[in-house]
């Protein structure tokens, strides 16, 4: 933001433009209409100026706008269809003030007849432009359900992808961080879920381009993946649009079922005169809350533990023989069965390891923009740098980034535009999983604490199934990395064949080289001895969205009541992935890491290729600026499914009413605005599914010898059953909202509730494994979402040097499955359990009821009613699930003189995690030297009388040996201060001096203050990214709490 | 071009589009074929054979299975220490553990795989595919459908039997389960179809006639066809390809070896991770790891485990992650037949001891002595399997089916010798009835 001193550019060639604005207000001007010339009455001519004046977002002419040429008091308005003309002693160039009720007042200099000039509404909530897919739309005018998010506000959460900073800001859309590592997947789901295994995500556009974001990572990273988002960098954003109701999302058909997040970058302007320089620089640390990282027990505790489960155990099943006398952790020279004891429990030493994972990490950002533009072309170039360390030892995420948007007017007809994002990402990742494959966190975590770091003769000591913690944060010796490189891009061109008749055909492309490597050297154990020494892993993957549109839009006053508007496009877009892999085991020795020089060489390679077709059309109906009526039509074809089923098709229609516009209303002062809007229709879904779920398949991936020395030849074995019949997943949704602005918008609310109903819903149906498969994608299941959403927004003060302004929203899911031919459960451990009547993937226990003060054991509830200390299958049940009962965020932002203070909150209430990491830490003993113990182990029972819920410590019977007990199962509600910052904009009389626009100097603090009854690191946490795994939390870092300092310096 | 021809273009380009689209939305898949072209000549037949063996190798024979069923024998812990262990070794499955529902599924994966073949081999009409290959091929198939069987009945007990291959998902439902005598009935015939049509050859990691006989000795040992399993033996030893070779080492490719499964660094024998690296799954106990080596009791096969300098014990069985996995080995077929001349209904005690000797001899123990009694000689047997196959997944079933599970593993309750039906698939197709005492599903 930034005012040009009058008079330097007024006359200059080029920049014939005064601007005053806002950033985001752009103007156009145009050389349009053909010179006519006339005759005139005045003696002195030096100019004649003919023109029009159209709405920036109608493209109609507006009748009665002033035209009023600056120094001279030559006022003219424009005819019915906003048209004008004036003969003037005045010679070119000269400036027009062009003013009208209810539009921005703007200048323009004439330099030549005929003008067309387009005119902004004023900036307030009601003339705000919304994006909609294929189009733009002044927020009265919107019918469906779409909330427009300003970047400028987000962009600041020190997070990686700008999905993850929406969270908190927009009715209806839950957004769950998995993890405190950057760059890892996000989970963004708008109103509900609706697919059991198609994909729950949205659709992301950024641009016009249907961007990928499933991620394409291959690693063993224990379930975490990467988010494909986290490349596009949100200092580029302008705004972003989420698309919630049938009316809105049915232009997208087929992949519209899950919202829409429409994202539009910034571009140019036309006759912005001085260039626009912005200069943003920030400085973080973050660190993990220590309060909330987990506590452990120490060596004595651990050995103490488990000498007792080992004591218990022999008592409850004597057969065995485990006896004090024999317990693991007595006297070493107590020598028994040829095995020495690991020393008495006081004699065991604590080693931590968790410092050894954990940092400050350092967060680095540097973004500069440059905007500007002539009269024929205009561009916005973002460059950035970001360098985000994560609190887990060594997680780095590096992004470099380069922003052209371009536009260019080849002629008063054609408009060439280009916008194009070149990202490199590059990532230093952890594991995040057990076992052999060693997950970073869980290497330290999970060791047991007796355990020594190192052996007595130096060399790194592991537990039973970890790797050395050292080992793994060291990337010399272990080194985990992903670099990509990213281009989206989307090249149009644009056709005013008549006024109102557009034409406009576009190319995207969303290509993305994924380069994974993985190195594990001699001292490791995938690396070391007695595998071959060394082992290195190369993935390329290059994924490639191409897509071609073109759309033919119309917007015709019919006469001075009514408005239509019509598009109509096609689509074409394919999507190829392919993957290649080799892996090198056996180096010389460490110095050589690639692959050539390994003596052991393996490859893999693979393909998969979709493509979509579609063809839409809109139709918008206006009567009064009181009445719209919008239709919406897309046919989708998609090569995923069955010749029978291939096209699917989607309609939507809305309406609204602005009631404020009554008689009745007009001249209310409370009442600024009264919208009611109602949509319904249906969208559909594919996402997620395997390219070829349709077909039945054989892989060739079975090769067995013919002999002894043959070597390996190639096999094939039956993979998929096929299903002719499979379609489209739909969902038909109704929406009814009301937008409500009170004291000139000084509060605005917009309420709405929905009804989302899927039928045909895509499922992995499972089938009797006798059959030799273990599931098949089918349309099998109906699925329903309701829910409410709130968002309020006030000004409470406006002054001259004072304003505060406050923003809420909330929102209520209610999610249920309606029909089911049997049962669902997820993955091997089956936690979670999809049955009919119940939300989606409710979690699925047996139900510890309490701990009997008598003997200790734990008690369950039966199915038939009884209680008792055993279990079958049959008493599991249904306790409770992921979905939290509401959820959202408020925020405030004050600002007085120079200084402006900002604070985000994001809670939600009532969803449920399970604690999967105390389940296998609050092991009883049982895991002995595998696990390391939490510390709230030690309120187990052991005496008679002892009150607790964590049982006596025996492998035998059901107390510790029960993975889906509902002991671990937890409240996950929770309320972070997400981000507060405060911020400084030095006096324009200093700025002034330096030859600086604005200069903002800011702190901002992440996550200072979260409350959660849950007892473990976050309540966020998920393990997994699958959307049927999550609300498991594994044990993941949590969300960093951070600060960081920063300027932003325009000029 | 003025406006009007504009539009028409743009209509011609949309109805141009239209008519490509059907092309555009067909895609083939680049990694996979479609289930029509899958065995139609010789090469596809061999192919699929292949899979059926891969199946075998790296489906039913996969590292879990043999980690579960080594546990249950109770000479052998999982450093794990996953609770699921604690339900192995206490004997309290329930049916909603997972690793259930992954042995059902690749065994009847396996099934599926051979289903195929058997269907489809006879119908192809190849001039490079001759009678003999042909048959060869469908003898393999039929071996390896009996052995997934034989196995998935040891397991679960009581299972349904398919024989065509599945098409429709329908093909499989409702239909009863077998008990687990008419499954071996159903192992018994395919086996003797198999017979005849496998080729006399010793190919060690193929199934030839050879394999298939012994395999069918093993069987009858089930069945308590003790004559039948002792002729069936005699067959195959008469072939000098099979002997026992001292000292002893471990037998792949060896004359040891009947039938071992092959693996590559593409396909890896999971079992090696289970024992072998740093940090290995499974871990020898130490009465077994002192049994073996102990000069008079394990004798040469100490190398089956080891003690590191750490203290550790670490089972030595697959050097590499491409060894061999066994299935078959010559000793068993000595065990075998001295267990069955013990048990027929005239016993052959000095046949027996023999045979127990034999395998003694080559493993550098003492002998035992020829005088012992009946009851001695089947205890002999048993003390000699344990130490013979002290890595390998044969002292549960050795336990079970010999009923001596109460008095080694203090095991009581039968309905515990087999495992419980996976709760999901009892779900996915109720017409199955959960073995008793395991609840209702």
């Amino acid at each position: 933001m930034q005012n040009f001193k009058k008079g330097k550019h007024l006359y200059s060639a080029y920049s014939l433009l005064k601007k005053t604005l806002l950033l985001k207000s752009s103007i156009v001007v145009m050389i349009f209409l053909p010179l006519i010339s006339f005759s005139q009455t005045q003696p002195l001519i030096n100019s004649t100026l003919k023109g029009q004046i159209i709405d920036a977002v109608t493209k109609l002419g507006i009748p009665g706008v002033s035209i009023h040429i600056t120094g001279t008091t030559h006022v003219v308005q424009t005819d019915k269809n906003g048209k004008f003309d004036f003969v003037t002693g005045q010679k070119f160039p000269y400036t027009l003030e062009i003013t009208y009720v209810g539009y921005e007042k703007k200048q323009v200099v004439a330099n030549g007849s005929p003008i067309l000039v387009e005119l902004k509404e004023s900036a307030s909530q009601l003339n705000d432009v919304v994006v909609v897919g294929y189009g733009a739309q002044t927020r009265k005018s919107v019918v469906g359900a779409i909330v427009k998010v300003n970047a400028a506000e987000t962009k600041q959460i020190p997070v990686a992808s700008f999905d993850a900073q929406l969270q908190g800001r927009a009715a209806g859309v839950q957004v769950g961080t998995y993890s405190g590592s950057p760059g890892e997947g996000v989970k963004v789901q708008v109103r509900g879920t609706a697919s059991i295994n198609a994909s729950n995500e949205p659709l992301y556009v950024i641009d016009g381009v249907f961007v990928n974001n499933n991620s394409l990572s291959t690693l063993d990273l224990g379930g975490k993946k990467t988010s494909p988002l986290a490349d596009i960098n949100p200092a580029d954003i302008e705004s972003i649009e989420v698309l919630k109701d049938a009316s809105a999302i049915a232009i997208y058909g087929s992949r519209g079922a899950n919202g829409v997040i429409l994202v539009t970058t910034k571009r140019g302007e036309y006759l912005l005169g001085k260039t626009k320089y912005n200069l943003e620089i920030s400085h973080g640390w973050q660190k993990a809350d220590p309060d909330r990282l987990w506590e452990l027990t120490t060596g004595p505790e651990h050995a103490m533990l488990v000498n007792e489960q080992w004591v218990n155990s022999g008592k409850d099943k004597p057969s065995l023989n485990q006896t004090y006398e024999n317990r693991p952790f007595r006297p070493v020279t107590d020598v028994i069965n040829g095995v020495p004891g690991r020393g008495n429990p006081e004699d065991q030493q604590t080693y931590d390891r968790l410092s050894r994972v954990f940092r400050t990490a350092q967060v680095k950002n540097y973004d500069l923009s440059i905007q500007g533009g002539s009269e024929k072309i205009r561009y916005n170039i973002g460059a950035g740098y970001t360098d985000q360390e994560g609190i887990l030892k060594p997680a780095d995420f590096q992004r470099g980034s380069f922003k052209l948007n371009l536009d260019s007017k080849l002629n008063d007809k054609v408009t060439l535009s280009s916008s194009n994002g070149v990202y490199r990402t590059f990532r230093q990742q952890v594991r995040g999983g057990a076992g052999q494959q060693a997950g970073h966190l869980l290497a330290a975590l999970h060791h047991p604490t007796y355990l020594p770091l190192y052996n007595a003769d130096g060399t790194p000591a592991r537990g039973s199934i970890y790797e050395n913690i050292d080992n793994l944060v060291n990337t010399d010796i272990t080194n985990i990395s992903t670099t990509s490189i990213r281009y989206i891009g989307n090249q149009f061109i644009e056709v005013n064949i008549l006024p109102g008749l557009k034409f406009k055909s576009s190319i995207g492309l969303d290509y993305d080289n994924y380069n994974e490597r993985e190195f594990f050297n001699d001292q490791t154990i995938i690396g070391g001895s007695p595998n071959p020494l060394g082992y290195r892993k190369e993935v390329f993957t290059t994924s490639t969205i191409i897509q071609n549109e073109q759309t033919l839009s119309y917007v015709k006053a019919l006469n001075s009541r009514q408005n239509i508007t019509v598009l109509i496009g096609n689509s074409i877009q394919s999507t190829d992935v392919k993957v290649a892999q080799e892996v090198g085991q056996g180096f010389p020795n460490n110095f050589f890491q690639q692959i050539s020089a390994a003596s052991v060489r393996t490859a893999d390679q693979r393909r998969s290729k979709s493509t979509l077709a579609s063809f839409f059309g809109r139709l918008n109906y206006s009567l009064d600026n009181k009445y719209f009526l919008e239709g919406v039509i897309r046919a989708d074809g998609s090569s995923k499914f069955g010749a029978n089923n291939r096209w699917g098709f989607f309609p939507g229609i809305g309406a609204s009413w602005r009631i404020k516009q009554e008689a009745f209303l007009q001249n209310s002062e409370t009442i600024s605005e009264f919208k009611l809007r109602l949509s319904a229709g249906s969208a559909g879904n594919q996402n997620g599914i395997n390219d070829y779920a349709a077909l039945g398949l054989w892989s060739g991936s079975a090769a067995y010898p013919d002999n002894l020395t043959s070597g390996p030849k190639p096999g094939v074995a039956p993979a998929q059953l096929k299903n002719p019949d499979l379609k489209w997943e739909k969902t038909t949704t109704y929406n009814a909202g009301i937008d409500l602005g009170l004291f000139k918008d000084r509060l605005f609310l917009n309420f709405d509730a929905y009804y989302k109903y899927t039928t045909d819903a895509l499922l992995y149906l499972p089938v009797p494994q006798s059959t030799g498969y273990s599931s098949t994608l089918a349309n099998a299941g109906e699925v329903s979402n309701k829910g409410i959403e709130l968002a309020i927004t006030g000004t409470i003060i406006k002054s001259k040097d004072f304003e505060w302004s406050a923003n809420f929203n909330i929102s209520r899911n209610v999610n249920r499955a309606e029909k089911l031919v049997s049962p669902i459960t997820f993955e091997a451990r089956e936690y979670r359990r999809t049955q009919e009547g119940a939300a989606l993937g409710s979690f699925w226990l047996y139900k510890q009821l309490y701990v009997d003060p008598t003997t200790g054991d734990a008690i369950f509830q039966h199915a038939d009613g009884t209680t008792g200390t055993t279990v079958t299958t049959a008493d599991r049940q249904l306790m409770g699930n992921l979905i939290p009962d509401f959820f959202g965020g408020f925020s405030n932002n004050i600002s007085y003189k120079g200084f402006d203070f900002n604070v985000l909150f994001t809670y939600q209430y009532g969803n449920k995690v399970f604690n999967f990491n105390k389940y296998i830490l609050e092991g009883g003993g049982t895991r002995d030297a595998s696990r390391s113990i939490l510390k709230s182990q030690l309120n187990r029972w052991q005496k008679e009388g002892d009150i607790t819920n964590t049982p006596r410590v025996t492998s035998v019977g059901n107390n510790y040996n029960i993975e889906q007990n509902s002991r671990y199962l937890e409240d996950g509600s929770f309320i972070r201060l997400k981000a507060a910052s405060l911020g400084y904009t030095l006096p324009a009389s200093v700025t002034s001096k330096v030859r600086l626009g604005k200069v903002r100097l800011y702190v901002l603090g992440t996550n200072l203050w979260l409350k959660t009854k849950y007892s473990g690191a976050d309540p966020e946490s998920s393990g997994s990214a699958g959307q049927n795994l999550d609300g498991l939390d594994t044990a993941t870092p949590p969300q960093p709490r951070g600060i960081q300092f920063g300027a932003n310096i325009s000029f | 071009m003025n406006t009007k021809n504009k539009t028409l273009l743009f209509l011609l380009l949309i109805s141009s589009s239209l008519f490509s689209c059907k092309k555009y939305l067909e895609v083939s898949p680049y990694d996979t074929i479609p289930d029509e072209t899958t065995i139609y000549d010789r090469s596809s037949a061999e192919a699929a054979v292949r899979g059926a063996y891969r199946g075998l190798a790296s489906l039913n024979y996969g590292s879990a299975f043999q980690n579960t069923i080594l546990q249950s024998g109770g000479d052998i812990k999982s450093l794990n220490n996953a609770q699921t262990d604690l339900n192995v070794i206490n004997y309290d499955l329930r049916s909603d553990i997972a690793f259930l529902s992954t042995y059902w599924g690749n065994f009847y994966n396996t099934i599926n795989r051979t289903n195929h073949i058997i269907e489809k081999v006879p119908l192809v009409t190849d001039n490079k595919l001759g009678n003999d290959l042909k048959n060869q091929l469908l003898g393999e198939a039929y071996a390896i459908r009996a052995l997934s069987y034989f196995d998935l009945a040891r397991v679960f007990g009581n299972v349904q039997i398919f024989l065509t291959p599945t098409n429709v998902v329908a093909d499989k439902l409702g239909v009863k389960q077998s008990t687990q005598a008419e499954v071996f009935a159903q192992v018994l015939e395919d086996l003797n179809k198999a017979e005849p049509l496998l080729p006399t050859t010793i190919v060690r990691n193929r199934i030839t006639r050879s394999t298939a006989v012994a395999l069918r000795a093993r069987l009858y040992l089930y069945q308590k066809k003790y004559t039948e399993a002792e002729a069936d033996i005699n067959t195959v030893l008469a072939n000098p390809g099979y002997k026992l070779i001292k000292p002893f080492n471990l037998a792949a490719g060896t004359s040891e070896s009947v039938l071992e499964l092959s693996y590559s660094v593409n396909d890896v024998n999971a079992g090696y991770a289970q024992w072998n690296t740093s940090n290995r799954a499974l871990e020898p106990k130490a009465v077994i790891h002192n049994l073996l080596n102990d000069p008079a009791v394990g004798g040469d096969r100490k190398i089956l485990s080891v003690k590191n300098a750490a203290g550790q014990f670490i089972g030595g069985i697959y050097p590499t992650n491409t060894s061999a996995g066994y299935i078959i080995r010559t000793a068993e077929l000595f065990l075998n037949r001295a267990e069955a001349r013990v048990l027929k209904t005239v016993p052959d005690l000095s046949g027996a001891i023999a045979d127990i000797n034999a395998v003694r001899v080559r493993s550098s123990v003492p002998e035992i002595s020829a005088s012992l009694n009946k009851d001695e000689v089947l205890l002999a047997i048993e003390n000699e399997r344990r130490v013979e196959f002290a890595l390998e997944p044969f002292r549960w079933f050795d336990l079970v089916r010999t009923g001596r599970a109460p008095a080694v593993l203090n095991l009581n309750d039968p309905n515990k010798y087999i495992f419980p039906i996976p709760a999901g698939e009892i779900i996915a197709d109720p017409s199955l009835v959960q073995n008793p005492g395991y609840g209702r599903n």
